[in-house]
């Protein structure tokens, strides 16, 4: 693998990084699952960040989810919805980003672990606007979501990653 | 390389233990979590109360509503449920026994809302 090189590739391949992982979240925008729990998502703009993550680094990877984060609020969501999006996105990163620099962690426990914390993230928002109560029935629903979405994520990822490591 | 192998050590151990975590919570919630404690069924006819029940104490009545339609509801076993409707859909009896605080049984069509109150909350909070 080579990690991009000149100040241009960099800037290249972080752009078509973000803009896939912008528009994987716009397909799931779309596309949304049609059954259980409002705010249930596949999270197919995680296997773009988890593949950034692979292939480019912690560092290219926290900036391709952060700008897909600020696109899509600006474009579909509200500032409100983006503070959701935030928490999830920054609690399930750091979570990621330790786990990645653990040997013994895969794409898939990777990927588990960001999926659950992304709805931890995303229920801690929920739970100080909204207060107690409602929020935390559905916690467990939530959470088992972000495990099974994230394990499809994290297998998902294992082919796509050499080829992706090749094109760089 | 993290691609080589399908599931590493670590991952094993994460998804084995989140299945772990999952299985005691379901069967904490399922045997040890109390129902309803002294819940009471609140029945509502066009948003207006008919009558309060508690969960515990078997009893079973048929609501009348304006338009002629009855729906009868049964209580006791901690339950509440609606057994015998004229509505049209019947969806309010095919939604079974209700037993945990917040959950409701609706028959549209003829406006009738049980509801379990009190008692413990059917999530994790409290």
């Amino acid at each position: 693998m080579k990690k991009p090189t000149g100040v241009a590739e960099t800037v290249a391949v972080f752009g078509v990084f973000a803009a896939l992982c912008f528009v994987c979240g716009y397909i799931e925008f779309l596309l949304p699952l049609p059954f259980l729990v409002p705010g249930m998502k596949l999270g197919l703009a995680n296997l773009v960040v988890l593949c950034a993550l692979y292939a480019l680094g912690p560092r290219m990877a926290a900036g391709v989810s952060l700008v897909r984060i600020v696109l899509s609020a600006l474009t579909f969501g509200s500032l409100y919805g983006m503070m959701y999006s935030l928490a999830g996105a920054v609690l399930s990163f750091a979570v990621m980003v330790c786990l990645y620099r653990l040997p013994c962690f895969g794409t898939v426990g990777v990927s588990v672990a960001g999926g659950i914390c992304h709805n931890i993230g995303q229920l801690l928002v929920a739970f100080a606007f909204l207060g107690v109560g409602g929020v935390l029935t559905y916690a467990p629903v939530l959470l088992l979501s972000g495990a099974v979405t994230g394990f499809l994520i994290g297998i998902a990822v294992q082919p796509v990653l050499p080829r992706i490591k090749k094109l760089l | 390389m993290p691609t080589h192998r399908f599931l590493k050590k670590g991952d094993a151990v994460l998804l084995a233990v989140l299945a772990g975590a999952a299985l005691l919570f379901c069967l904490f919630y399922r045997f040890l979590y109390p129902k309803a404690i002294a819940g009471v069924a609140v029945v509502t006819v066009n948003g207006a109360l008919y009558g309060e029940y508690p969960l515990d104490t078997a009893h079973s009545f048929t609501v009348e509503t304006a338009d002629g339609g009855h729906n009868t509801v049964v209580i006791g076993d901690g339950c509440a449920a609606i057994t015998d409707a004229d509505c049209p859909d019947r969806l309010c009896v095919q939604r079974g026994r209700i037993d945990r605080s917040g959950q409701t049984v609706v028959c549209l069509p003829h406006g009738v809302v049980v509801t379990v109150r009190g008692g413990a909350e059917s999530g994790v909070d409290n």
